[in-house]
């Protein structure tokens, strides 16, 4: 599947070359932007870009950032996509760059280091790339409340000015700033780095016409003239899942069906609701539509993909559903079974034990994975004294089909 | 003006380089240059985006340029070629089109045929056709967006407005497109509105490709509404069912809808089939309004005559030994 044509190792112009008359020479790269990688290969460049010892800190400022960024997003009143853009980006950030986390009483933090930093330059321009236009000040503004900072207090700049993004409009060094000020800097210099981890790819490997998971849950759910509660309980899946690496693996419509698949074969019947269901398919009518599912034909998702996001939603919730969102609203013993409700996902997964997913088709060994240029923290150095060229791939219009080939 | 070549992209294993050799244009947050691609000397537009050094970062307009053209191929649609960076600038690599309708449309000394009018008005639907069916709105069609290659075909081009037909419970900004073409809809405020907005503007650009000159010519957006109704007659609850309600609607002056032989007289030129494809673009109520597909297959596209080949379609009249010219048309065509 990985047989494309990558060229990240900085090249220089060969003397060779018979139109070059310069003898300066650029370190270039090409990049063809891959929106999803396989779990081995996430979990390659965490190894990377996250110290063994950071591991645990790094999920516990996700579920933060999660929550700040869902605060923010509440605030603005933005649609829930642009929290999905952002904890997309976020966590395509943090694939590609070294996480550092917070350190605690260091008066001088190197701003773009700060996670929370790095969220509002994602949501900055997730808001952008969602059609959702508020300016860096107020949505600085509305973080730094959450966040008790008072961005108006006055600070002398770092004395080391970074090279990147460095536009002190011409003041002198000595000038004092705002933290808004300092804020802004590093979330302008971070919002061009984000760029490039995106490589320029705005429609995140989806084509346009597909939205956000939460409006297709949604809309799947309509489609398939699914019940209130059930459409609730996957919707609530969705909510989960927006904090998840999952939006790395695969695209947003099979992540929606395959919550969908999952919801119908779990079927509970206490969920808290605010409304009250006006009629309800019976069990029989239920499995009905889930026999009927046509993943392909009727919504597009490759059947390779929504395996993988099943198991994915099942591990999940195997292991932390007692910090989910859906916990809140399940009682805790499932009056069916009598048992808690995590037993019900990890019967629901031994049904699933012969899916394969998408690591057993591809060559995800540690050897292959050393060897492919793009899995590595990105460097910033090429573009900014070279080149650097972005491209989609043209992979996703062949995809399904590659797909199809794969299992068959 | 810098006549200094600088390739960009200089990578030895790829074949693909460009050449920036004279800039033809600068505005607020892009540089235009005109350049080649060196291996096929193919021609190219560069537009480098200054970024970072904006007070909101990468421009809106930059990003749904990039956005929505690497999305769309089409004949009809400028064609962004690539996307680079360079030292926080980014350089998008666009098709190189020396002309544009609005010059041909100013340009007296040419004499459009009726089988040209069609020919192009035909480009710009396909173009248009793309983009709806892509569930993208270009929002802001005028002529000085529709481009012309050196062979004749008509490009929609500046996605820097664009964006994807979104939910439907999401409100859509009216100050969109500019006042000459802007729909009655937008000029009444509405929050939510299709791609009928984008057929009134090929509507109110068919007219203009007519007369040779601007059909609704507002001065102000008020005026604009004035000169709107005065043309096509002020809507009513009658035609436009739910109209008062829109935001803006009040202390219109009522004029009357225009006869059929007013409009004849109007477009003299024009023929039946012609005139009914236009009142169809041009209806005041976006829901009676033909889309891109009724558009194109519209009767006046296969009654004679037939529309012109594009290398046959009239040019701009190249004054020979005057580099300045092509450039100036260059700075022009972009307006940034």
């Amino acid at each position: 599947m990985e047989e494309e044509k990558r060229e990240t190792t900085p090249s220089v112009m060969s003397p060779a070359d018979p139109g070059s008359k310069a003898n300066q020479s650029f370190p270039s790269t090409t990049q063809i932007s891959r929106p999803y990688f396989t779990s081995s290969e996430i979990s390659y460049l965490h190894s990377k870009s996250i110290d063994d010892n950071h591991k645990t800190q790094y999920n516990r400022t996700k579920h933060q950032i999660y929550q700040f960024a869902f605060q923010i997003v509440k605030q603005l009143k933005f649609p829930l996509r642009v929290l999905a853009t952002t904890m997309n980006y976020y966590q395509r950030f943090y694939l590609f760059n070294k996480f550092h986390p917070k350190e605690e009483n260091v008066d001088v933090v190197d701003l773009e280091r700060d996670p929370y930093i790095v969220t509002v330059a994602c949501l900055f321009l997730a808001s952008k790339n969602e059609d959702c236009i508020k300016k860096l000040k107020d949505i600085q503004t509305v973080a730094n409340k959450l966040r008790d900072i008072d961005e108006n207090k006055k600070v002398k700049e770092l004395p080391t000015t970074s090279s990147n993004g460095g536009n002190s409009n011409g003041n002198g060094s000595n000038s004092t700033y705002t933290v808004a000020d300092l804020q802004r800097k590093s979330i302008m210099s971070l919002e061009f780095k984000l760029l490039q981890i995106i490589k320029f790819d705005f429609n995140n490997g989806a084509t346009l016409s597909i939205k956000s998971s939460d409006e297709l849950v949604t809309q799947f759910c309509k489609k398939l003239d699914i019940n209130y509660k059930l459409s609730l309980f996957s919707w609530l899946i969705n909510f989960d899942l927006i904090s998840s690496p999952l939006c790395l693996s695969i695209p947003p419509h099979c992540i929606a069906l395959a919550i969908i698949i999952i919801a119908l074969n779990l079927k509970p019947k206490e969920l808290k609701m605010t409304h009250e269901l006006v009629d309800e398919e019976d069990d029989e009518q239920l499995n009905e539509k889930l026999e009927t599912i046509d993943s392909y034909g009727d919504f597009r998702c490759p059947e390779v993909l929504v395996n993988e996001g099943i198991i994915y939603i099942l591990d999940y919730y195997i292991h932390q559903y007692s910090h989910s969102i859906l916990n809140q609203y399940l009682p805790h013993i499932d009056a069916q079974t009598g048992k808690e409700q995590i037993f019900k996902f990890m019967e629901l997964k031994s049904r699933f034990n012969d899916l394969k997913i998408l690591n057993e088709y591809s060559c995800s060994s540690r050897a292959s994975l050393q060897q492919d240029n793009y899995l590595q923290l990105w460097d910033y150095s090429v573009p900014s004294k070279g080149t650097g060229r972005f491209m989609l791939g043209n992979k996703r219009r062949r995809f399904a089909k590659e797909l199809d080939e794969a299992i068959s | 003006m810098s006549t200094t070549t600088k390739t960009i992209g200089n990578d030895s294993k790829s074949p693909i380089k460009y050449s920036k050799d004279r800039k033809v244009g600068e505005g607020t947050y892009a540089v235009v240059y005109l350049g080649n691609q060196i291996s096929t000397q193919r021609k190219i537009a560069i537009k480098e985006i200054k970024t970072g050094i904006f007070k909101d970062g990468l421009d809106m307009s930059a990003i749904r340029e990039v956005k929505y053209l690497q999305e769309l191929k089409h004949p009809n649609v400028i064609e962004l070629v690539d996307v680079f960076s360079t030292t926080n600038n980014l350089n998008l690599v666009l098709e190189f089109l020396p002309c544009d309708l609005e010059v041909l449309i100013k340009d007296t000394t040419i004499v459009f045929k009726s089988a040209d009018i069609k020919s192009w008005l035909l480009m710009t639907l396909r173009g248009i056709h793309h983009c709806h069916r892509n569930f993208i709105l270009h929002r802001d069609l005028k002529p000085n967006n529709l481009l012309l290659a050196p062979d004749g075909e008509l490009k929609i081009a500046d996605f820097g407005l664009a964006r994807s037909l979104g939910n439907p419970n999401e409100d859509l900004s009216s100050n969109v497109v500019t006042r000459w073409y802007r729909a009655p809809e937008l000029l009444f405020g509405a929050k939510h509105y299709t791609g009928a907005v984008d057929i009134w503007s090929i509507g109110i650009i068919f007219a203009e490709l007519m007369l040779r000159t601007p059909y609704l010519p507002g001065k102000d957006d008020v005026d604009q509404l004035d000169v709107t109704f005065r043309a096509l007659g002020t809507p009513t609850e009658q035609i436009w069912p739910n109209v008062s309600n829109l935001p803006m609607y009040n202390a219109l002056r009522v004029y009357p809808p225009p006869s059929r032989q007013e409009l004849r007289n109007r477009f003299s030129a024009a023929t039946e089939k012609a005139l009914d494809l236009l009142i169809s673009m041009t209806q005041l109520d976006p829901s009676r309004r033909c889309d891109s597909t009724q558009a194109l297959l519209h009767e006046f596209f296969t009654e004679s005559p037939r529309p012109t080949e594009p290398e046959n379609l009239p040019k701009k009249k190249v004054k020979k030994s005057n580099d300045e010219d092509e450039s100036e048309g260059g700075t022009k065509r972009r307006k940034l």
